[in-house]
């Protein structure tokens, strides 16, 4: 509002006060205008998943389900998406209508958890992480320590190392400490793809995890020593400390 | 008569996408019918639904909550239909065959339709005046009563009876004449 | 208007008779529906921008239904005066939004309306570039030949193609089949078709449970370019 008195004011000469008066009690009014929506193919999408449902009762019911859920706030195209997958697996009816109406559950706590949220993308990997048992607190606390940042990758990561068998707590923990030390996302998808491969090499999921999570922090901790001690020149690559040794 | 849940009205008005998708989705059967049985050809027919849906969304905001739905939506379509009606001047053109909807009738109906009796309906629906078509089609089709056909087309209860009366008179008499069904 | 209100036709009514009742039965069925038809017309109203006449008829609704102004022409005179110059310096961008942006639309819809979270898709503002986890980043999917034995097609289907079975073939070449498509970053899940019928996992990747549906998937993490 005071940037709004601001500007009429520039534009505006004295004269016309009578005039800027009534501006200023119409102008939020007169451009609060019906939204032009970005996205004409989420509600395209929505009918054409919809379409592929035989059964009437649970098309109509995904509907309603979907329609609830724009109207609360949360993302629908997500359920677009678990809709689809369902008709494209040749589940049950029902069970498509479960799975979809689970995942709106899940989105609703996500929204709530990761609050600004950067996108869909983020949200869905929430909804994902809620879906394998990470707490709503986790999310937060990702969400905390990295309020602008994407966390669809940390928790993309974060989800495969528990469906991977990594306990909860340890997961968890890892990730968020490394989030705290600033691994970048390239560094923590790494981390889940040599944890993948240790623990497919026949590795205990939880030493698995560890091993590569204290690699990642050293990792960041030679950059940061690097950095301090001898500021590169352009084109000068700096090179990491020496791997981790394996026990 | 609206077949739609108020609380999904209510969201549409709102703004949200979703719900008006629902909304059409709802009303564009009954409104193509309508639009068909009024105007005879299914490309007008489509035309004149789409308009009204757009006019519907434009609307929808002002539309009072607490009023019936249906009668403001036919007085929508309707005005759609007199006006395309009015632009092609084909009052008395004949349905096209091939897109009479000939599959099963609706619980409602005790009666199945015969291919042949249904297209001597459609025939004589097709010569009746229009005022007297649209009167017959909202109430006995689209089950309007007639405090909801005055909203919809804005003549008195006592005119659409008559518009009514007279419509099932001409069905009447020529559709016995053609001698199908007794 | 009368006061006779029976009408509805599960009432009894002096025009029924048994030809009214088969010329309804022949009216009554639904035309087939074209899908297309219901997509174009949401398509026409996501995209309608309203009339200058028609902003202004919503915002004097507005506007004498929020503070009760008296409609004499004057009141209205002064008023429709204020419009067109605060159209004109939205217009010109002078005035910014409620949101601090001046976008050339913004979101609202009927002002007395409860208004959505800001996460409703109906209220999102304008943004800016987009983020860079939004940007795709390509992603090469390989099965040896040997693993699918005569197959004659093959598709990736996972959540990044929207389950779609046909969407994403991949091609043999020397006895390996192979695509590559760009993925947002982030875990995504997907597994190969064969035939258009049957799912494999892809066994060079580790597998994942399907909580919701029960097949094998496997899983893929895509890191940010």
């Amino acid at each position: 509002m005071r940037s709004t008195k601001r500007s009429a004011r520039i534009v505006l000469g004295s004269a016309r006060a009578v005039v800027v008066a009534t501006v200023f009690a119409i102008a939020p009014a007169l451009v609060a205008q019906r939204a032009v929506t970005p996205d004409a193919a989420t509600t395209g999408a929505t009918i054409g998943a919809l379409d592929l449902i035989d059964d009437v009762a649970t098309r109509t019911a995904i509907r309603t389900l979907i329609a609830e859920a724009a109207a609360n706030g949360l993302p629908t195209a997500p359920l677009v998406t678990k809709v689809r997958e369902g008709v494209a697996k040749r589940a049950a009816p029902d069970r498509i209508r479960t799975a979809t109406s689970l995942l709106a559950q899940r989105l609703a706590v996500a929204v709530a958890a990761l609050a600004t949220s950067r996108g869909d993308e983020e949200l869905a990997a929430g909804a994902d992480a809620l879906q394998v048992g990470v707490r709503q607190g986790t999310l937060s606390d990702m969400r905390r320590i990295w309020p602008t940042k994407s966390l669809t990758v940390p928790l993309g990561v974060l989800v495969e190392m528990i469906t991977s068998g990594v306990p909860h707590a340890s997961a968890s923990k890892r990730v968020r400490d490394l989030l705290l030390k600033g691994a970048n996302t390239a560094q923590l998808a790494s981390l889940g793809a040599n944890v993948r491969a240790d623990i497919a090499a026949g590795l205990a999921p939880d030493a698995a995890m560890e091993l590569r999570s204290k690699g990642v922090l050293s990792l960041i901790h030679s950059e940061a020593v690097l950095t301090l001690s001898s500021p590169a020149s352009p084109g000068t690559p700096i090179r990491p400390g020496p791997p981790p040794v394996k026990r | 008569m609206s077949s739609l849940d108020p609380r999904i009205l209510r969201k549409a008005q709102q703004g949200d996408r979703d719900s008006f998708a629902l909304l059409v989705e709802s009303y564009y059967p009954r409104a193509l019918r309508f639009a068909m049985q009024m105007l005879g050809r299914r490309e007008d027919a489509e035309e004149a639904v789409q308009d009204a849906f757009v006019r519907v969304h434009d609307n929808l905001a002002r539309f009072r909550e607490d009023a019936p739905f249906d009668p403001w939506f036919f007085r929508i379509l309707g005005n759609r239909c007199r006006t395309l009606a009015a632009k092609r001047n084909r009052h008395h053109e004949l349905i096209d065959y091939g897109d009479l909807p000939v599959d099963a009738a609706s619980e409602d109906a005790p009666y199945e339709p015969d291919p042949a009796f249904t297209r001597h309906v459609y025939r004589v629906l097709a010569e009746l005046p229009a005022e007297q078509r649209e009167a017959f089609l909202l109430h006995h089709v689209n089950d309007l009563d007639y405090e909801e056909m005055t909203i919809v087309t804005g003549a008195k209860g006592s005119t659409l009876r008559m518009r009514v009366k007279r419509a099932i008179d001409a069905l009447r008499v020529r559709l016995r004449d053609g001698a199908l069904h007794e | 208007m009368s006061n006779d209100m029976h009408n509805r036709r599960h009432d009894p009514h002096p025009d029924d008779d048994v030809l009214l009742q088969q010329v309804r039965a022949a009216l009554t069925p639904m035309p087939e529906v074209d899908r297309r038809a219901i997509a174009r017309i949401l398509t026409a109203v996501v995209h309608r921008q309203p009339t200058r006449v028609e902003r202004l008829r919503a915002w004097w609704d507005h506007v004498t239904g929020r503070i009760g102004v008296a409609t004499s022409p004057f009141a209205r005179g002064v008023a429709l005066a204020a419009a067109a110059l605060t159209i004109g310096f939205v217009a010109r961008g002078a005035l910014p939004s409620r949101n601090g942006t001046i976008p050339a639309r913004v979101a609202n819809a009927a002002p007395d309306a409860t208004v959505p979270t800001q996460t409703s898709p109906a209220l999102q503002p304008v943004e800016g570039a987009a983020e860079r986890a939004e940007l795709r980043v390509p992603v090469q999917f390989v099965l040896d030949a040997r693993e699918a034995a005569g197959a004659t097609t093959l598709h990736v289907v996972g959540d990044f193609n929207d389950w779609d079975v046909s969407a994403t073939p991949m091609s043999l070449e020397r006895g390996v089949w192979s695509t590559s498509m760009p993925i947002t970053p982030g875990r995504h899940v997907y597994a190969f078709v064969v035939d258009g019928a049957r799912w494999i996992a892809d066994p060079r990747t580790p597998q994942t449970k399907d909580a919701d549906f029960g097949r094998p998937m496997s899983v893929v993490i895509v890191q940010a370019p």
